[in-house]
């Protein structure tokens, strides 16, 4: 039973007796006494209330994290009363830890107008995904704990939680990249590798420093020295995310492993400062911008956490109708969910990005390793011969392969340093 | 450290009860029997070492790991316990001779209640015990109910107190204890008008007694009554200091030194700030716009509990011009949300503030009719 309902019970109980008492025997005392009980009972549920109304919470934390990494989250109580407030429970929910429910006891005393600042870390233990925060519910009772006021504070709010990512062995290797390292993250000026290229006549806004000094003496005018332009490190990834690919469940599933290798691939250009951007056609349109560093690697898991496979749009059509966002120079990853891709215009598309310099990686996810949903999974042998037919394409085209099944542990193969070229 | 701090509110809040049973038994002894100094000294003293040997008996308890059997044990004290109260109290007020020994009887009682109250968690029949003695020192008027009855009340609300305190630190190891004295203003501050009104009431209303013993006391009688409270009090205050010095001793010290063997959850206070006035810039009150939109929708809120009903058809001022009263808050009211609502501008600071304001003063003077008894504005008008 709970302390709190036994002892007012008890108070209660208390008074009624005494005031029957008191009538039957016509003692006044008594009856004062009765009253004087039931007037603690009174002022003990005011003043819970009354301490519960001036108090406010408010949660700062982050606004997404990865699995399995620990989160700090900070709260703010805020104590606008007139008199101070001891032993304050605060219960959040954290919806991406397995205990959701979290509580804080502010032990106080917390003086009018003062703030607590309280925190707690938790553990994020479930799977990726987007999840919710809140609400914070205020509790406090009064001082003699007859009575405990509680409020429900509407701080709702979303948390993405990101998929873990692992450093993809030999995407580290490939594309475009700066002949300096590190680089500013802008290059105002053409042309500024460490690359020389040869000279050439000085012209008004030149630097200085490029003056090159024994061919302007040589030359009688000012030369100054040319250099190579870097090209910027890019890094273009398309998503399969038709409908008809889905298969398996839960974890064993081709959107858990288009998604899982998706972002452990945009992580792995991004902190290696490449410019990346997304494309997926699901019901609706994914379109990430190009962009770099770590802010805008939370915008792009953010978006392709919220993916699903529902869309109609084949994977190479996508590729061919965003093929102008590709630059020249740089990586173009399609992340298909099956082996079954049309080869005949896989091949016009790997030989367009080939003619662009653009360098291809291809990913599939065999559908056909997961339990079925939509269709029969086909035959093994029908599956090894189209993984072959695709190898010897995307050798004939100088583009990498990779493909994974069911049975594979995926952050395994994607750890691994050849994951790439072992296709 | 926390533990200590622990250890200081079990202490305060075994304390409590045991000045509680204290009171009760020495008001019903006082009422209805001559006043012996040594008899309260036994009373003082028994109550104390059930107090004390309490605590062990729990241990020792808890040692044998029986915790079906003690729950049975429980369950049994907690229905039979109350029963010889009862009938104590109704022997005692129905036949007002054997009150006296009604009230030796339900000392007693009292002290083998609080021998178990710790192991069998049988504070709620501890307080009943003293109820049940306090009403027998009411029954017997006098100085003793004086005492009492206002005790009863003082001491039972300090003990839930403390009783309160205790069982939140326990769920929380890792909190930090508060002071004992501050868990004890507070509940003074609590306590202090119940309290205040009943004594008062008591010194106009002194309470009556029951028809016996009060016809053979004198003025004599009165004397050795206060002067059996004067030793009672000197008692307790040595008792209760004596009692604390025991427990301190007998436990070992502080209680810290044994390591925690389970993780205890994080819980204490990062920093403390004083707290700033909100500002209008506050982003948790942003837009302006929509303060000033949200001060205006609870006036109309408040208009429709009022029984006041506009149609969807109505601008702002000809519902201005339909509300009488009051008309100057609404005036500006209606003006400033019409300019948030309509105008190019988003409102200045000094405007949302007014326009709370004034939906405040509209909203205080707008009085809300029972549901019965509202009537749309059409009604009004026809």
């Amino acid at each position: 039973m709970d302390p709190a309902f036994r002892n007012r019970a008890f108070l209660a109980f208390a008074a009624g007796f005494c005031f029957f008492l008191g009538l039957v025997l016509r003692a006044p005392s008594l009856v004062a006494f009765a009253v004087a009980l039931l007037l603690l009972v009174a002022a003990a549920r005011a003043t819970a209330r009354r301490n519960l109304a001036h108090l406010d919470a408010r949660r700062s934390l982050t606004a997404n994290a990865f699995e399995d990494e620990e989160v700090r989250v900070e709260i703010a109580l805020d104590n606008r009363g007139r008199a101070s407030v001891s032993l304050v429970e605060i219960l959040d929910s954290f919806g991406a830890a397995l205990a959701e429910g979290k509580a804080l006891l502010d032990p106080g005393p917390l003086r009018p107008g003062r703030r607590h600042r309280l925190g707690y870390r938790t553990l994020c233990s479930r799977l990726w995904g987007v999840y919710t925060v809140g609400p914070l519910a205020l509790s406090v009772a009064d001082p003699l704990g007859l009575f405990s006021a509680r409020r429900l504070l509407p701080d709702l709010r979303p948390f993405d939680l990101f998929p873990r990512v692992h450093p993809v062995g030999g995407l580290d290797q490939l594309g475009a990249r700066t002949s300096f390292a590190p680089t500013d993250a802008t290059a105002a000026r053409p042309g500024t590798s460490a690359v020389y290229l040869g000279v050439r006549d000085f012209r008004p806004g030149d630097d200085l420093r490029r003056v090159h000094w024994p061919a302007t003496a040589r030359h009688g005018r000012p030369m100054v020295k040319e250099l190579e332009l870097d090209l910027s490190p890019y890094f273009s990834l398309f998503l399969d995310l038709e409908r008809k690919h889905r298969a398996g469940t839960g974890q064993k599933s081709t959107r858990e492993y288009v998604v899982r290798t998706a972002a452990s691939l945009l992580a792995t250009a991004a902190r290696r400062g490449d410019t990346v951007q997304l494309f997926g056609e699901g019901r609706q349109a994914l379109a990430v911008a190009p962009g770099r560093g770590e802010l805008h690697l939370a915008y792009a898991l953010d978006q392709l956490i919220r993916v699903h496979q529902d869309g109609g749009l084949p994977l190479l059509d996508l590729v061919q109708r965003e093929q102008a966002q590709i630059p020249a120079g740089s990586t173009a990853a399609l992340l298909a969910a099956t082996p079954f891709l049309d080869l005949g215009r896989l091949a016009e598309i790997l030989a367009s990005l080939r003619a662009r310099r653009v360098l291809p990686v291809l990913v599939a996810v065999d559908m056909d390793s997961f339990v079925p949903i939509d269709q029969r999974s086909r035959p093994r042998s029908l599956v090894l011969e189209q993984a072959e037919e695709l190898r010897v394409l995307a050798h004939a085209h100088g583009a990498l392969l990779a493909i994974f099944d069911a049975e594979r542990d995926l952050p395994a193969e994607l750890a691994r340093p050849d994951w790439l070229e072992a296709a | 450290m926390e533990a200590r701090g622990t250890a200081r509110l079990l202490a305060g809040r075994l304390l409590a009860l045991y000045l509680l049973s204290l009171v009760a038994v020495a008001g019903a002894d006082l009422a209805w029997r001559s006043p012996s100094l040594g008899r309260l000294t036994g009373y003082a003293l028994a109550l104390g070492l059930a107090v004390l040997l309490g605590g062990f008996v729990s241990d020792a308890s808890s040692a044998l790991g029986a915790a079906g059997p003690r729950r049975r044990a429980r369950l049994i004290a907690l229905v039979c316990l109350p029963v010889p109260g009862f009938f104590g109290l109704v022997a005692a007020l129905a036949a007002p001779v054997l009150a006296g020994k009604a009230a030796t009887g339900l000392a007693l009682l009292q002290v083998a209640v609080l021998l178990a109250s710790e192991a069998l968690s049988l504070e709620l029949v501890a307080l009943w015990g003293a109820l049940v003695l306090t009403i027998l020192a009411a029954a017997g008027g006098g100085l003793p109910a004086l005492v009492s009855l206002p005790g009863f009340v003082l001491l039972a609300s300090i003990f839930f107190s403390f009783d309160y305190v205790t069982m939140r630190l326990l769920l929380w190891p890792s909190v930090p204890a508060p002071a004992a004295g501050r868990v004890l203003k507070d509940a003074l501050r609590a306590l202090a008008v119940p309290v205040l009104l009943l004594a008062t009431a008591l010194v106009f209303l002194p309470p009556p007694s029951l028809e016996g013993l009060d016809g053979a006391r004198g003025p004599a009688f009165a004397g050795d009554v206060q002067r059996a409270y004067q030793w009672l009090a000197l008692l307790a205050v040595l008792g209760g200091g004596a009692t604390l010095v025991v427990m301190r001793w007998l436990r070992g010290g502080s209680g810290d030194e044994s390591p925690a063997l389970v993780e205890l959850p994080e819980s204490h206070v990062l920093a403390e700030e004083i707290l700033e006035p909100p500002s209008p810039h506050d982003p948790r009150y942003a837009p302006a716009r929509g303060r000033v939109i949200r001060a205006y929708l609870r006036f109309l809120a408040r208009a429709s509990q009022a029984g006041l009903h506009f149609e969807r058809s109505l601008t702002p001022r000809e519902i201005e011009d339909r509300v009488q009263k009051p008309r100057d808050p609404l005036s500006v009211l209606t003006g400033l949300f019409m300019d948030a609502r309509y105008g190019p501008d988003e409102p200045a600071p000094e405007a949302v503030l007014r326009a709370e304001a004034a939906s405040r003063d509209v909203c205080s003077r707008l009085t809300v009719r029972p549901r019965a008894r509202r009537r749309s504005w059409q009604a009004e008008r026809a």
